[in-house]
């Protein structure tokens, strides 16, 4: 177990986090059928609208974090497992978001908080790493 | 065989530009029904072709988001992996299925909206065998390391 890399660890991670994504578009599919609101309409029923909004915000999110994700991993390597375990974090805050939003969209802050704290850190460990970097370079 | 002497890598490569080629001219089609209908910034709704213009481009970026890292997890972890040389090119074969599964919705889903579900269907499986390629690059990967 200790010989895993961090950048496997984050590959799985990155799998996970793109299923997460798909996983956020089956409702859209979903209302769409059950209120029967055909293509290209993108609104028509509150249901499809929080089922949008879920899945571009998470698109949204998804931009952010993936480079972060690998940035970080590729250059914070002080403590290997803590870019993957934040990338978990991201996740299963988007997971959260995601109930919540689609059950009642005042209730989606508490997983959108998460999200952005877990992308946050991701970019804090980042600049952390490439400024590390940076110096080892210019001092060599 | 010539084509073997490529690395994987670099087909992958090509296919990521290619679908980021793709891309941008579901944008510019975008583009283009905005002037011929004359919908103005920033209003996203208007005549149908302009409606599934927007469609198009904004269903390719939620997939290419999906398509990106999927194929490059897959190069990177499945095709190292495989002994049989035809194997290890599976990644951007199918990253090239999906570029043309797009070609097809996208002209679909422009001649009627009901017609996008056979391109649709083709380029989304094609991003789930990446997904499950990558999956079985990186548990054979995770074995080997882990056997050490």
């Amino acid at each position: 177990m200790p010989m895993v890399p961090t950048t496997l660890l984050s590959a799985i991670i990155t799998v996970l986090a793109v299923l997460m994504l798909f996983y956020t578009s089956v409702p859209v599919g979903r209302a769409r059928g059950k209120h029967g609101i055909k293509a290209p309409a993108m609104t028509g029923h509150e249901d499809l609208e929080r089922a949008v909004r879920v899945h571009m915000n998470t698109l949204e999110q998804f931009a952010i974090f993936l480079p972060l994700l690998w940035v970080a991993t590729v250059y914070f390597t002080l403590i290997g497992w803590l870019v993957p375990a934040i990338g978990l974090v991201w996740i299963v805050g988007r997971f959260i978001y995601m109930q919540a939003y689609l059950a009642d969209p005042a209730k989606r802050s508490t997983g959108f908080s998460i999200t952005i704290l877990a992308s946050a850190a991701l970019l804090i460990l980042s600049v952390i790493g490439v400024v590390m970097a940076l110096t080892t370079v210019t001092a060599a | 065989m010539h084509v073997i002497d490529m690395p994987v890598t670099l087909a992958t490569a090509v296919i990521t530009v290619l679908a980021l080629l793709f891309y941008v001219w579901t944008g510019i089609s975008v583009a283009r029904a905005r002037g011929k209908h004359g919908v103005k910034a920033p209003t996203m709704t208007g005549p149908a072709e302009f409606e599934c213009a927007v469609r198009v481009q904004a269903n390719t970026l939620e997939w290419l988001v999906v398509l990106v890292p999927a194929l490059w997890l897959a190069t990177v972890y499945f095709s190292p992996a495989m002994s049989i040389v035809y194997l290890s090119w599976l990644p951007p074969v199918l990253g090239a299925i999906w570029i043309i599964g797009r070609v097809i919705y996208k002209s679909g889903y422009m001649t009627a909206p009901e017609k996008r579900e056979t391109g649709f269907v083709i380029s989304t499986l094609a991003a789930l065998a990446l997904i499950i390629c990558a999956l079985i690059g990186i548990f054979i990967t995770w074995s080997a390391v882990s056997a050490v």
